[in-house]
């Protein structure tokens, strides 16, 4: 199957949309993935900050703690309380941050707390004992040690933690770029795809509109070719009737003075030459004729009217005048067709003619009918003639086909093959049912699409 | 012819037409003088020529070398000296557009030539009978 240009260039859009939208949704999955790996990055960022804080936190509370311890003043105990919740609230958040991760940080985070709680209670328990037994107890107790180590344990988990943190920023970068980068090539490749199918569409179409150019100027060609063929038809007909007839009445005329002027030197035999002569220039004039009738259904347009039958064929039986020993009868009321008064008459004419040129009856009888037959009209001629054997009913209608010898009944053979020609251009068709020595009927049928008028049975003429 | 004095105009290539046209004039006792040229050029030559004498008639053939009877219509008829001298067509052509051309170049009358001699003279009788009873400007 060959595809059109519209479906050609239909499927090469639609492939192109759908380019296009699978583009975007990678482009919209890579964005996202980017914007996700960004806020990871600046999360883990926030809580290697919050880490150190905290550390800073703990220690700024450490030294507080041992200028109270030494001074005994009361006022530098006051911000204990604040950095102790805000260490509490920089945990919290760091719990958060790391709620989905699963590398251990949890683990590491639980350690930091328990240090950080064990070294919060040690200070309270080392202030406890500064106020209750003064500053030499607390001086010893402070020197114990234990809190140091808790320092260390705490230092040591943040670096850890820091270290785990950094590793997943690094990883979140990392993914972040790759997002990117996968966005650019993602666009990049949209970009060329989409212009290579664009170029080939556009190359489609460039062919297809050269190849349909090409095809409009081998049709303008062919009918060119065809109108001259036609015109020389048309020239065909007029050379037909003109030069060719010209030398045919010339030896008509000149064979007619031949036997006048010289009757008298004329013998029986030359004068029935002379006769046959004149006979024959009379048969090839009408055998031009037939020709130039026939040539000419088809290709002479005339103009379509109502035509009354009932009027039409009467006319024709007038004009053929046949003897009183045959009486042509119109059966029913014949419709009006619309149609080409010539044609029609032509039709009539010669199927009439011949019913009554081939009449072998004293008493000829010839009846004229026709009857609504679905959507077509159904004529009919029928004769008490010679009749017509069933093996010639082909060859009847060919052109220049006849059944008598043109010397007993003279005749060009072009009249039925001319009928046919001329219903068979309305649409009709047209055949005959015979027995020999009884007759025959002529049937031929005309789209009642032309025609205008009813037909109804039994209105004798 | 009502004017027996003036020519026959015969304008006509083919030779035994030409014969056919005398003989039937002759058959029927026309005695006017027949002009014979072969083609439209002619024709307009001769009718140009303040020396020849004008046609009462013009019998005109269609189908002529150099110049056609259509053509030869085209030039008479817009003459103002020539274009009220009839014209009778004289042709063997039945086309329906040389009827047409002919009669919108104002013809007086388009005849078929038959085949037939005997009815060759008919139609030249009926030719003459006509224009013997049809007045002419002079």
């Amino acid at each position: 199957m060959k595809w059109s240009i519209e479906h050609k260039a239909l499927t090469g859009f639609t492939v192109a949309l759908v380019i296009i939208a699978a583009i975007c949704w990678l482009a919209y999955q890579s964005t996202v993935g980017f914007m996700h790996a960004s806020t990871r990055a600046a999360r883990s960022q926030e809580t290697i900050t919050a880490l150190e804080e905290i550390f800073s936190l703990m220690n700024q509370a450490e030294t507080r703690q041992r200028i109270y311890i030494i001074s005994g003043e009361q006022r530098h105990l006051a911000p204990r309380r604040a950095y102790i919740d805000h260490i509490h609230t920089l945990l919290a958040k760091v719990h958060d941050a790391i709620a989905d991760d699963n590398s251990g940080q949890q683990a590491l985070l639980r350690r930091m707390n328990e240090h950080i709680d064990a070294r919060l209670a040690l200070l309270e328990g080392v202030l406890k004992v500064r106020r209750e037994q003064g500053f030499e107890q607390a001086r010893l107790k402070l020197m114990a040690g234990d809190g140091e180590r808790e320092m260390d344990g705490i230092h040591e988990t943040v670096m850890q933690l820091e270290k785990g943190e950094t590793a997943r920023m690094q990883q979140w970068i990392e993914a972040s770029r790759e997002n990117a980068d996968r966005m650019l090539v993602i666009f990049f490749v949209a970009l060329v795809s989409v212009a290579i199918l664009f170029a080939v569409l556009f190359l489609f179409i460039v062919r297809e509109m050269a190849e349909r150019k090409q095809a409009e100027k081998k049709r303008a060609l062919l009918l060119h070719e065809l109108e001259s063929a036609n015109e020389e038809l048309r020239n065909f007909g007029y050379v037909v009737s003109h030069d060719l007839k010209a030398p045919l009445r010339a030896i008509g005329s000149l064979a007619d003075w031949l036997s006048t002027d010289y009757a008298d030197k004329f013998d029986d035999e030359g004068k029935e030459h002379m006769r046959l002569l004149i006979g024959r220039v009379r048969r090839l004039d009408s055998l031009i004729d037939g020709i130039l009738q026939y040539s000419r259904v088809g290709r002479v347009k005339e103009t379509v009217i109502a035509v009354d039958l009932n009027r039409l064929v009467r006319e024709v039986i007038d004009l053929l005048a046949p003897p009183p020993s045959i009486v042509v009868t119109i059966e029913n009321q014949m419709p009006t067709v619309m149609t080409e008064p010539t044609r029609i008459q032509q039709v009539f004419q010669n199927l009439l003619s011949n019913a009554i040129k081939y009449m072998d009856k004293p008493e000829g009888a010839i009846r004229i009918a026709c009857v609504a037959e679905g959507r077509q009209w159904k004529f009919s001629i029928t004769d008490n003639g010679p009749g017509i054997d069933q093996q010639h009913f082909e060859k009847i209608f060919q052109l220049f086909q006849t059944l008598a010898p043109r010397d007993r009944v003279e005749s060009t053979g072009v009249g039925l093959a001319l009928v046919k020609k001329i219903v068979e251009m309305y649409g009709g068709r047209i055949w005959l049912e015979s027995t020999v020595g009884r007759g025959c009927t002529f049937f031929f049928t005309l789209p009642r699409t032309v025609a205008s008028a009813g037909s109804t049975k039994g209105n004798n003429t | 012819m009502k004017i027996t004095s003036k020519p026959i105009l015969l304008v006509e290539d083919d030779q035994v037409d030409v014969m056919t046209v005398m003989r039937a004039l002759k058959e029927i006792h026309v005695t006017n003088p027949v002009v014979n040229l072969e083609n439209g050029e002619e024709a307009l030559k001769y009718l140009h020529d303040p020396v020849s004498k004008k046609p009462c008639i013009i019998l005109l053939d269609l189908n002529m070398p150099i110049m056609n009877g259509i053509e030869f219509l085209q030039v008479a008829k817009r003459d103002d000296r020539l274009k009220r001298i009839p014209v009778v067509v004289l042709t063997t052509s039945d086309e329906q557009q040389d009827k047409v051309n002919s009669f919108d170049l104002g013809v007086a009358g388009y005849m078929e030539k038959p085949v037939d001699y005997r009815q060759f003279v008919e139609v030249m009788r009926t030719i003459d009978a006509y224009w013997t009873i049809s007045e002419l400007p002079q």
